[in-house]
């Protein structure tokens, strides 16, 4: 029998190379292939622009992932800037590296792809290299700090907050200049817990009505990347998880997936399936969360109680594996924390059937309600807008783009594991809304089919380069106690070099790069949260909304503002 | 509110004393918070407000209050150089009897983020009653918090009088 499967993969991996070999041509020294998914191509700053281009329009990079700064040169002065792109038909990632100085100013993105706004104005934030037609403004810092943050030779001093800062949206284009004058600016404050962490929102408003918005953010920034760069591997596990609360695995598992694929150990298949299981609960929880915020918004209390009394038997399986409900380290290096304790499966399995009878019942009631409907099937994002702007995950989805990374880049289990990528049409909140409820029900099954096939074994690795010894070892073997002073005192140290691995998270692609110089601590850190990108399309959406209805669109985006700010 | 109350105040000639009367009795039976939740904290605040019933002390389940209905400030999460003046400018809006609790390690001593960027506690910028250790506490912590209030509230004992007191102002 014809396998169509085969038959995709083979199209894929040939046009990958065709795809290559162009590049190659047209690159030649300056193109480096990394690991299969990623390749990185060095360019001059005269062509950077033009390059970025041509990569797009020739090449098919149309989906923007992420754009920093590195200082991997020791001197202090220059800089790397780094760009990274994705081709959606060949899943081929390509990081596009440039020197640059903080004197000169660089061409900047935003016109190219609309997602590389923020991530230049963090880059001035952070590293003081400045680029054209982007607003010299702290985005993450406060207004008034002196200093450039994740420089390596940045000094905190005392400093007195800018409190006036200037709120005015620039004159609109679309309309004339005295019906513009007409419309009043208004700030909204969201910090008592109407959406998933503080935020501000900033709209221009005429005959209440929306006209433009955006959203300023940085009042949860905590300088995650800052403290990854003064930390051991060991010490930075438990602010992996505290980065969004929602889906803690999430993180743990693309940073230590990275780890290990970057030093090669090979972990055993009963950790990767309950990484799997963890991961998907996680999925569950997080979509659960957004539901349950959007019934909030909505005021339908009743139904706001039973989301987060699944949400609790969620966290309760949760408590009997890591002993802690929200936050438990339950991935760990080279594996998982434990191995099951006696009975937990049986409860998982309880958990499941409690699940998915309860989101059908909850969802039959509202999902076709039409007060529901009148209020959800509003805020429009199309998918070219969305693309423009890096949104991924679930809110992609929703704008009819099949792109799930579980699908298109498998690791683990997921190639022999059935399972559905829902897909939305409009790309409205109901959309996203819809989205999310059948993810929850697709994890579910994913989750029911790893757990009747979970394999038997350890669950971690004996690799020696990254094993824990066990306490009772330590005290009467020789190699163990060597092996725990190396473990606690300096840790594992990764070799020279640069990696960067990503994982399809609850809200999107979450991604990792890491640079190492081949010491204790790492060189860069930098996150690609998905938050991050979904933030910056609100302003394309909240057009035409009214004031109340704000929460509604940030929490259907579901933006946790510990992700974005970090 | 019992009835007893109201014929017991209905009575007064005052209408200004009637109103503290009002407010007092307002006052034996419930707090009205004013939640500020921010991180990890703020799920666990969710997930307190998720099992609450009607009969609780203190009740988190309207959130709309404005802060000069408040009595109660409960701060949960990280605390960045940012959002700290909005947080003294919530407090001095508030009424003048007020507590302060302190929800988690991160709002009570800065918690695991040593950098230029976090308020190293809440109290570094106003006076705090009670802490709450745990990263994040169970709600059942939580609960007990409120209980650690209530006796601070019916003792009339705040952090904001003590402090008034210790600098005779």
């Amino acid at each position: 029998m014809f396998d169509f499967q085969e038959q995709e993969d083979l199209d894929l991996i040939n046009n990958r190379k065709l795809l290559l070999n162009e590049l190659e041509l047209e690159f030649g020294e300056n193109l480096t292939l990394g690991t299969t998914e990623n390749i990185s191509i060095v360019v001059s700053p005269s062509s950077y622009l033009e390059k970025i281009l041509q990569l797009k329009n020739s090449f098919g990079f149309n989906f923007f992932l992420n754009l920093w700064i590195s200082d991997n040169i020791a001197d202090g002065e220059n800089f790397e800037l780094m760009v990274q792109l994705l081709n959606m038909d060949t899943h081929q990632r390509a990081i596009i590296t440039c020197p640059v100085t903080e004197l000169e100013p660089v061409p900047s993105l935003s016109d190219i792809y609309h997602g590389a706004f923020w991530c230049e104005q963090e880059s001035w934030d952070m590293y003081g290299v400045s680029f054209d037609s982007i607003p010299k403004e702290r985005i993450l810092s406060p207004e008034g700090m002196e200093g450039h943050t994740l420089r390596k030779n940045f000094e905190p001093k005392p400093f007195r907050l800018k409190q006036s800062v200037d709120y005015s949206f620039s004159p609109d284009p679309r309309v004339s200049r005295s019906e513009w004058k007409r419309r009043s600016v208004h700030k909204l404050d969201m910090f008592g817990g109407e959406v998933n962490g503080p935020l501000r929102a900033i709209v221009e408003v005429y005959d209440e009505v929306i006209e433009r918005g955006r959203l300023e953010i940085g009042y949860l920034h905590r300088g995650v990347e800052k403290i990854f760069e003064n930390l051991s591997l060991n010490q930075i596990q438990p602010h992996l998880c505290r980065i969004n609360t929602s889906s803690p695995t999430m993180f743990q598992q693309a940073w230590f997936g990275g780890i290990e694929k970057y030093l090669g150990v090979h972990i055993p298949d009963r950790a990767k399936a309950l990484r799997m299981v963890f991961n998907e609960l996680d999925r569950i929880y997080e979509h659960l969360d957004t539901i349950g915020r959007i019934v909030d918004n909505l005021g339908c209390y009743p139904f706001l109680k039973e989301t987060i009394e699944m949400q609790e038997s969620i966290l309760m399986v949760m408590k009997k594996y890591s002993g802690q409900r929200l936050n438990g380290s339950l991935i760990c290096l080279g594996g998982v924390k434990s191995d099951v304790p006696k009975g937990w499966l049986t409860e998982c399995l309880n958990l499941l059937g409690f699940l998915e009878k309860k989101v059908l019942e909850v969802t039959k009631l509202i999902s076709n309600s039409t007060l529901w409907m009148k209020r959800l099937c509003r805020f429009e994002l199309n998918s070219k807008q969305a693309m423009d702007w890096g949104v991924s995950g679930p809110n992609l989805r929703a704008s009819g783009v099949n792109y799930d990374m579980r699908k298109v880049s498998p690791h683990y289990f997921y190639n022999d594991i059935e399972f559905e990528v829902p897909l939305g049409i409009n790309g409205q909140c109901y959309d996203r809304y819809l989205v999310r409820v059948e993810e929850i029900l697709q994890s579910l099954s994913i989750i029911s089919q790893l757990l009747d096939n979970l394999p038997l074994g350890d669950t971690k690795t004996k690799d020696n380069r990254v094993l824990i010894p066990r306490k009772q070892d330590v005290y009467s073997e020789t190699n163990a106690l060597i092996q725990h002073y190396r473990f606690y005192d300096g840790g594992v140290i990764l070799p020279e070099g640069e990696f960067y691995n990503s994982i399809e998270s609850s809200n999107g692609e979450l991604g990792f790069y890491v640079h190492s110089r081949g010491e204790s601590t790492l060189n860069r850190v930098k996150l690609r949260t998905p938050g991050f990108y979904s933030g910056q399309c609100f302003t394309d959406i909240c057009e035409g909304g009214s004031i109340e209805e704000l929460p509604l669109v940030i929490n259907s985006l579901n933006l946790v503002v510990g992700e974005i700010d970090r | 509110m019992n009835s007893n109350i109201i014929s017991e105040v209905a009575f007064t000639a005052n209408s200004e004393s009637f109103l503290k009367k009002w407010n007092e009795s307002i006052l034996q039976d419930e707090l009205w918070p004013f939640p500020v939740s921010f991180s990890c904290c703020a799920s666990e605040l969710r997930s307190f407000r998720g099992m609450q019933n009607s009969s609780s002390y203190v009740d988190v389940s309207d959130i709309s209050r404005p802060p000069e209905k408040a009595d109660l400030l409960i701060v949960g999460g990280t605390i960045s150089q940012k959002i700290a003046p909005h947080l003294i400018d919530i407090y001095e809006r508030m009424p003048e009897e007020k507590w302060v609790l302190a929800v988690g390690a991160c709002a009570s001593s800065g918690g695991p983020y040593w950098t230029h960027n976090v308020v190293q506690g809440l109290s570094q910028i106003i006076p705090v009653d009670v802490y709450l250790p745990g990263c994040p506490p169970s709600k059942e912590m939580i609960i007990q918090s409120f209980e650690a209030i209530r006796e601070r509230v019916a003792k009339k004992v705040s952090a904001l009088s003590q402090t008034r007191w210790s600098l005779n102002v």
